[in-house]
């Protein structure tokens, strides 16, 4: 994280620190109903729900037509709550020997963390949203992911109201396994993209 | 509104709030996807609640043509209508 970075967040700490406190003073809230908001929200925002999600699809090829066509639908039939993205949009790009994706913010750092629990350092720092834009294919390598010359690598870059969950590509010598084996095969990098699953 | 293919051009960036990133101006595209109707953020920071909607795409722009030295095929980004005009 660079110095200026660092100064930035501190700022934002700061004004974050100030509006709760007004809150207080106004009788609004509490600091301590506002920690539980924030702790229910992480207990439900969960990588184990990304997994489980692509486990599904390799497992039944119509949830994962519905997943491609309409993520939000098809991972409620789950019982995984979007709710609290109120109208973000989510969206599964599928991974195939053709083809590699990688999801990046270039302006923040959008990301569905409701499907993927919070957010890795690095997936917010200025290095990973500057490279993965633009040399890919060099940022996917010091992740130890190098892909084959023919298949080509396309980028998400979550500028707006969509978030994006990479479906990985199914491991052979799988076949017969379980949902809840496949589940475990899955990484929390393979939905970003930034692992092969 | 833009139709699914067509193509599109981006505009350059205003001063003021926006979620048009810098190495997408003035750039062609491709549209691929219209992901529906949202407030607008170079709005919302003005208006707020009251800002106005704007049609959310999602363009495809051909990679060595933004990074003529980088290493990807091809960049989506979601786009707002208000970036955007029809490029001949």
């Amino acid at each position: 994280m660079s110095g200026h970075d660092h100064e930035r967040s501190a700022a934002v700490s700061n004004q974050v620190k100030a509006f709760v406190a007004r809150l207080e003073s106004a009788g609004l809230t509490t600091e301590a109903e506002l920690d539980a908001v924030v702790e229910r929200f992480l207990l439900s925002a969960r990588p184990e729900n990304g997994y489980r999600v692509v486990a599904r699809a390799w497992s039944d090829p119509h949830f994962k037509a519905a997943l491609l066509a309409d993520a939000n639908t098809a991972v409620r039939t789950l019982g995984i709550d979007l709710s609290h993205w109120s109208d973000v949009r989510l969206r599964v790009v599928e991974n195939t020997p053709e083809l590699h994706n990688v999801i990046v913010c270039t302006l923040c750092s959008c990301y569905p963390i409701a499907l993927l629990g919070p957010s890795p350092a690095w997936y917010k720092s200025a290095e990973y949203r500057a490279r993965a834009v633009r040399d890919p294919r060099g940022v996917l390598a010091e992740f130890g992911v190098v892909l084959p010359e023919q298949t080509r690598v396309a980028v998400w870059d979550s500028t707006a109201d969509a978030r994006y969950m990479v479906l990985p590509v199914r491991p052979s010598g799988t076949e017969g396994w379980s949902e809840a084996q496949l589940a475990q095969l899955v990484t929390r990098n393979g939905l970003i993209g930034t692992a092969s699953v | 509104m833009f139709d699914i293919g067509s193509r599109v051009r981006t505009k350059t960036r205003h001063s003021g709030h926006t979620r048009l990133p810098h190495y997408l101006e003035n750039k062609s595209g491709v549209i691929t996807a219209m992901l529906g109707r949202y407030p607008l953020p170079d709005a919302v920071v003005r208006d707020g609640a009251r800002a106005v909607e704007s049609t959310l795409y999602t363009v495809a722009f051909r990679a060595p043509e933004l990074f003529p030295d980088g290493s990807s095929d091809v960049v989506y980004a979601d786009l707002f209508a208000a970036y955007l005009e029809a490029d001949a």
